[in-house]
């Protein structure tokens, strides 16, 4: 059984990384049907990536260079970690906090390449991003709080699904909290501060090109993907799935999280239509009054709730 | 008979063991130094303590890995002797917890001293440098010292011995005033803080205990407990106001931020590195080993830790001066070692022994853990200080190019202290998030808002490192040398040890295991599989050396696949980039200070109400004992008549109860 396990996280790597421009690429459709707009193919950002791949990348330093390398590293292991289209994980090292930190570390890499870059921009957006991530740590910490409260347990495939474990109105408002996270974590237009476009040229981005830019893109496209893929993976019940084909254990999961993951997307893109960029301090509000809510969430997990 | 004495010294170190050679050495040094105006003056200090420090850590490894304990006597003054004062010998005694923290200690004191070979000749014709060997030997002694007696007057002569060396070498620079200001203020708050507290207490609890041996006390105390729990808490606590402002807990902290950054390089990382944790050393013996553990002074401390890294560390966020911003994290770790350390005790007076041996090893973990990273940063900012002579982030830059190496080191470091995967920050961290969170009690709270502090550390980092090594320059860096070789080794070194403590736990985990079986506690079953996974069987696990494992598989393929070719200057805007185009240190995370305002608004009332309204108030009331000191912090004075008249209404108060 052990290569059918090996078999599923290999193929778990390349759904993923396939499956994160492919989605972009759904988005982007979508997004411009609600514009009344043609919009470009489904796979172009699939063919954009592979474009850039090829592209004699022009790197500015070697500090960026090691940097995006490292972050894009990152990604991938999580998406051994976290489960995507199989629900494989290396369960012994899979941790709910090594998985947000993990999450955490590309953001950070990704900043410190970008500074690397010392285009005037790109600082700007590398600084926006890391006040994102710390306003976005403060709602998790006290998600990962209500879950622990609750199920006292951080072992993810011990976590997924939630069901298992027992449902509690806390969890409820903690995955509700969770799921606007997952929107904002994928810097998507109201919060896509870091990049902004129009304002500061694509800020953390500004400075790199060719494969450097490819694998910038990418990871940023795969955190998206994995953190949609740990919120589904909460509500999710897998087992249902699962079929016996002479002795071997067939996951069919892979079904029902395509159909989601693309149901996700279609949500996503509309509404990323309905809103125009927030201001850095409006986006940090917001998520400040989140923080808030998340802290009451955690205070009625706490009385039992 | 000069034969005769030098076969009695044989004979003796024979006798005992290379403790009492290292102490010998150490004592020796401290005889020769003072007389040597030049570079060997430092170098015979620096070189005793590289020695020394090695034998030290091979002992304290070996009591570690065996739990034996090691007891030695040194003669001191045979004639001193008045009950209960006994100074005629020094007992000291090596065990498990000592051995912890002497290991912490000699690993540090080893880095530093070799990174001390080059960083000294900065002073070289300038400042005489046996003095500097002199208080460096002595500080290392006084800490090791302090570890290892076992007798309170002993123990606090060598904290004072500690205090006042350290406090000789923050104001080493004698003619930068700020160097100067910062020792005094570190000497008015530690003497007339800090120290005056413990005296209280171990005057007050050695009379009380008609005992001054730590065994005596410890039984005084454990008895207390039970028959007069008032008077037990009445002691405790000046012993603990004491240690928390040694430590520099919120609100004792603001001498630390002036006092550490102002050191040589590496006299800050020994006093962020080591001397802070010697509190922490004394809080575990003294609530662990002499009492029993209780309830109010694990919540206490727990919360008093949460404080501290909350404000430590946010205030460190908006800090522009490499070194200050260093120090202002060492108050925000040292909150999460308090965090640790008061979830252990609260948790193991409720009973809950899994979690709470598991916030015992966090203690112990993330104090080596944060000796070894906060020493690399502080020896990386003095590399920049060794070769530029600023700490200013506002104009530093482009440094990366010229000092790879250190730029590494720095790199590691910071990745270490903001807790990313799979280096040693994050290990002790997890532990910490997982014996708060899932104890379904008001600590799980505090594991949370420790959480989010982590993501601030990791800003905050982003900017010290960005700053320091990758943005553009406003000085002329060009010119820049990477550090001479003594330094770099020494930075080499911590690095790797970040790198292998991450993925080694079991040094933490199996020293908190003989620890725990030495205090009598109960050890429940948390699984290490070596170095690969650290479990609690099915609640959580993590195993760091399979991530770096994959990291080291998948960083150098990612690598291979987007290495650039061509690499040209940038441009911005039609011209090349300038120094005034980068992003200054100081605005990095402005919006985040607007919106995220109340700690520093907090910050700054507080500070108003107690520091200048009530030093003014003080001031006017009692004027002839203000000397006019511009900063009415320095006021040397007031500090004396606030520690005497606290010190005279306790005794009165005492007598008259």
């Amino acid at each position: 059984m052990l290569w059918l396990r090996l078999t599923y996280i290999v193929l778990n790597v390349l759904v993923a990384l396939l499956l994160a421009p492919l989605l972009h690429g759904i988005e982007r459709k979508v997004k411009a049907k609600v514009q009344n707009r043609i919009g470009p193919p489904i796979l172009q950002t699939i063919y954009d990536l592979s474009k850039l791949y090829r592209r004699a990348p022009i790197g500015y330093s070697i500090a960026s260079w090691i940097l995006i390398s490292m972050s894009f590293s990152y990604a991938l292991i999580l998406t051994l970690l976290v489960p995507t289209a199989f629900n494989v994980s290396l369960g012994f090292t899979s941790d709910l906090v090594l998985v947000i930190y993990l999450l955490t570390s590309t953001s950070v890499l990704m900043a410190l390449a970008a500074i690397a870059g010392a285009s005037p921009y790109s600082g700007v957006g590398s600084s926006r991003e890391a006040s994102l991530v710390m306003a976005i740590e403060l709602v998790i910490a006290f998600i990962i709080g209500t879950l622990a409260v609750s199920y006292g347990v951080f072992t993810l495939p011990k976590l997924l699904p939630i069901w298992d474990l027992g449902f509690k109105p806390s969890v409820l408002g903690a995955l509700t909290l969770l799921a606007i996270l997952t929107y904002i974590e994928g810097l998507r237009l109201p919060f896509d501060i870091p990049e902004a476009e129009p304002e500061i040229a694509s800020g953390v981005y500004v400075d790199f090109s060719g494969r450097i830019l490819a694998a910038a893109l990418h990871t940023h496209l795969l955190r998206r993907l994995l953190v949609t893929s740990l919120f589904i993976d909460f509500l999710l019940p897998r087992e249902w799935f699962y079929f016996k084909l002479g002795g071997y254990l067939i996951d069919l999961s892979i079904v029902p999280y395509l159909i989601i993951m693309v149901l996700a997307s279609v949500i996503y893109a509309v509404t990323e239509a309905l809103f125009g960029r927030y201001r850095i301090d409006a986006a940090l509000k917001l998520l400040k009054a989140m923080a808030i809510m998340s802290l009451g969430v955690m205070v009625l997990a706490f009385a039992g709730y | 008979m000069l034969e005769g004495a030098l076969l009695k010294l044989i004979e003796f170190l024979e006798m005992n063991n290379p403790i009492t050679l290292s102490v010998i050495l150490l004592v020796a040094s401290l005889i020769v130094t003072p007389f040597i105006r030049g570079l060997i003056g430092a170098y015979i200090s620096l070189a005793v303590c590289l020695f020394t420090s090695s034998i030290l850590t091979l002992i304290s490894l070996k009591v570690l890995i065996t739990g034996s304990v090691v007891t030695l006597t040194i003669p001191l003054l045979p004639w001193a002797k008045y009950y209960p004062i006994d100074l005629s010998s020094v007992k000291l005694v090596i065990d498990p917890l000592t051995a912890y923290f002497t290991l912490l200690l000699s690993i540090i004191v080893f880095a530093s001293s070799l990174y001390g070979f080059g960083y000294v000749l900065r002073f070289r014709g300038k400042e005489h440098l046996g003095w500097y060997g002199f208080n460096y030997s002595l500080f290392f002694l006084a800490m090791f010292l302090t570890l290892s007696v076992r007798d309170f007057i002993l123990f606090i002569i060598f904290w004072e011995l500690m205090t006042l060396s350290s406090q000789f070498l923050v104001s080493y620079e004698k003619e930068k005033p700020r160097a100067v200001k910062a020792g005094i203020k570190y000497f008015c708050i530690s003497k007339f803080g800090a120290e005056y507290m413990l005296i209280i207490a171990i005057t007050l609890t050695t009379l009380l205990a008609m005992t001054t041996s730590f065994s005596g006390v410890g039984e005084f105390l454990k008895n207390l407990q039970i028959n007069d729990p008032t008077l037990y808490y009445l002691l405790t606590s000046f012993f603990m106001l004491g240690l928390l402002i040694k430590c520099a807990a919120v609100p004792f902290h603001n001498w630390l931020p002036e006092a550490h950054p102002e050191a040589p390089a590496n006299v800050s990382s020994l006093l962020s590195g080591t001397m802070i944790k010697v509190p922490i050393y004394m809080m575990l013996r003294l609530l662990l080993d002499l009492s029993n553990p209780t309830p109010a002074w694990g919540l206490a401390i727990a919360i008093i830790g949460c404080v501290t890294l909350f404000i430590g560390t946010m205030y460190a966020l908006i800090q522009v001066d490499s070194k200050v911003l260093l120090a202002y994290h060492s108050i925000g770790q040292i909150g999460y070692i308090l965090l640790a350390l008061g979830t252990s005790i609260y948790l193991y007076s409720l009973g809950n022994y899994l979690l709470a041996f598991i916030a015992l090893t966090a203690t112990l973990y993330h104090a080596i853990n944060h000796a070894v990273f906060k020493s690399l940063l502080f020896l990386t900012a003095g590399s920049v200080v060794f070769r530029l002579g600023t700490r200013d982030l506002n104009v530093l830059g482009g440094l990366g190019k010229y000092m790879p190496f250190t730029a590494v080191c720095a790199l590691i470091a910071a990745l270490s202290i903001s807790g990313v995967p799979p280096f040693n920050g994050f290990a002790s961290k997890w532990m910490i998030y997982f014996s708060t969170m899932t104890s379904s009690t008001i600590l799980s709270f505090l594991g949370a808002i420790a959480m989010f502090i982590s993501s601030v550390t990791t800003a905050s980092f982003i900017k010290y490192f960005t700053t320091l090594f990758t943005r553009e320059a406003k000085v002329d860096v060009s010119k820049v040398k990477e550090v001479p070789a003594p330094m770099a080794i020494a930075q080499g070194v911590l690095a790797i040890l970040c790198i292998l403590l991450g993925l080694y736990p079991m040094l933490a985990i199996k020293a908190s295991k003989s620890l725990a079986m030495y205090l009598g506690l109960s050890i429940p079953k948390v699984i290490s599989y070596g170095p690969i996974v650290v479990t609690v069987p099915g609640k959580a696990s993590i195993s760091l050396l399979l991530i770096a494992t994959l990291l080291v598989i998948t960083i150098p393929i990612v690598m291979a696949v987007t290495k650039p070719k061509i690499v040209p200057r940038p441009w911005v805007a039609g011209v090349g980039i300038r120094p005034q185009h980068s992003i200054p240190a100081s605005s990095y995370y402005r919006d985040f200070e607007l919106v995220y305002y109340e700690p520093y608004g907090l910050g700054r009332r507080l500070y108003s109400a107690l520091c200048v309204d009530f030093i003014n108030w003080l001031r006017r009331s009692l004027p002839k004992l203000s000397l006019g000191l511009e900063n009415p912090q320095n006021s040397l004075p007031i500090y004396i008549a606030i520690a005497l008249l606290t010190y005279l209404t306790i005794i009165a108060g005492l007598r008259w109860w």
